[in-house]
């Protein structure tokens, strides 16, 4: 089926926003449709069943509605703050339940990491650009855990596994990654 | 390659900021990112870090593409926000209680500006007198009144009228006063459908009566502890 999604308007999610603040339930479901597909994209990649998608999407918008006073549209986008929110809850689901640690998980990912490392709408655009040339710079396995943390919801336990390195030293080689691809992008 | 790189960790100039990006990738565990929450409540530096942060590593999420969830997500989530209560628009009250501020701001504004108009008239009022009445309609955001207040400071009672639903079996409407400043103060639970309770507080018109829903025979911390569903604001009677 081929849907059309209508394009949302500049400074449309600003308004919404707002409105959502002041508890108005029809710019919540009005802000549910321009934005759920995109946030519930994003979890599914995260979020190792479609049970526990739909069950962190259903939390993200509860987290989104319970505060949305606290989005500030001086400092990020909405999407940007509502995609942080989702998912940091599909975070929360998979690391709650037991799914990860499953051989049929352990592939999925591994197919999905592959599938990260290969040609990318992400660089459509411009920032898409410069933050895959940082990423490249950072090296293969800095790269890997930097992607598989962000898109996948890996933990540094996880991370550790993988690669095959103490908790201690994944948690310095993330901060370390982090702060060079900060320096590449001139520390915007 | 770079990944040998693997002293301890250095000195770090910017540790809000190392932070700030460990919680938007998603690598601390449940503890730690609570506390990152904490301070970006507080500490606007923490706040703009993590709002850098993610837009930075935003470009990310593109790949994601768009996948468009079941209805029944949709209905889930409508049933949690509005469906607990089943009256009005249920309004989280940390969210409320600024509202609060701001429009008790606002009625203070308001007054300043009559005072100046009246004062020019020459038609200074003398302060209210001794058994002064106020009402005030209780409504949720949009919706129909739900209560109706009046107040005589000279008996020294609140008379509570019902036009709205009665409260949940298992709940109880309970009745604040909620003033300029300061902590909101009980007037009592208020379930049937009409009420008449002693004033043992002072009312001023522009202070505002609001009803939260709480526990079965009122709250049990003396400050509202569930939503609060109507507000309304004290006017001088005729």
């Amino acid at each position: 089926m081929i849907e059309t999604v209508r394009e949302t308007p500049p400074g449309e999610l600003d308004t919404l926003m707002s409105a959502v603040a002041h508890g108005d339930e029809a710019a919540f479901r009005r802000l549910y449709e321009q934005t759920s597909r995109k946030l519930f994209a994003v979890i599914r990649r995260i979020a190792g069943s479609e049970a526990a998608a739909e069950e962190a999407l259903q939390e993200a918008f509860l987290r989104i509605w319970n505060h949305a006073d606290r989005f500030d549209p001086a400092l990020a986008s909405p999407v940007t703050w509502m995609t942080t929110i989702a998912r940091h809850a599909a975070i929360d689901a998979i690391r709650r339940g037991a799914e990860r640690v499953s051989a049929a998980a352990v592939v999925i990912d591994e197919e999905m990491a592959e599938r990260l490392a290969g040609p990318s709408t992400m660089t459509d655009s411009l920032a898409g650009r410069q933050l895959q040339r940082c990423l490249e710079a950072l090296g293969e396995d800095r790269k890997g855990m930097v992607v598989l943390a962000y898109c996948q919801g890996w933990s540094r336990e996880e991370l550790s596994r993988r690669y095959d390195k103490p908790v201690a030293t994944v948690k310095t080689l993330l901060r370390r990654s982090l702060i060079a691809l900060k320096e590449c992008l001139g520390g915007r | 390659m770079a990944v040998d790189d693997e002293r301890g960790p250095g000195p770090l100039d910017d540790d809000v900021d190392a932070l700030a990006a460990e919680y938007v990738i998603g690598a601390l565990d449940r503890g730690e990112r609570r506390a990152v929450e904490t301070r970006m409540l507080r500490e606007p530096v923490m706040a703009s870090a993590v709002a850098a942060w993610a837009d930075r590593l935003s470009p990310l999420d593109a790949d994601a593409g768009e996948l468009a969830p079941p209805d029944r997500v949709w209905s889930a989530i409508a049933a949690r926000i509005g469906g607990d209560v089943g009256v009005g628009q249920v309004i989280h009250l940390e969210r409320s209680l600024k509202r609060w501020r701001v429009a008790t701001g606002m009625v203070g504004i308001a007054a300043a500006l009559l005072a100046v108009i009246v004062a020019r008239e020459a038609l200074v009022p003398p302060s209210p007198p001794p058994g002064a009445s106020y009402v005030a309609v209780l409504g949720g955001e949009g919706g129909a009144p739900a209560f109706v207040a009046s107040v005589d400071t000279g008996a020294g009672t609140i008379r509570l009228r019902r036009v709205g639903t009665a409260p949940p079996p298992d709940k109880s409407f309970e009745l604040w006063k909620v003033p300029e400043s300061g902590p909101t103060v009980s007037l009592g639970v208020a379930d049937s459908e009409r009420e008449l309770k002693p004033l043992d507080v002072s009312l001023k018109p522009g202070e505002r009566l609001a009803i939260s829903v709480e526990p079965k025979g009122g709250s049990p911390t003396g400050q509202a502890t569930g939503p609060v569903v109507y507000i309304g604001t004290l006017l001088p009677a005729e």
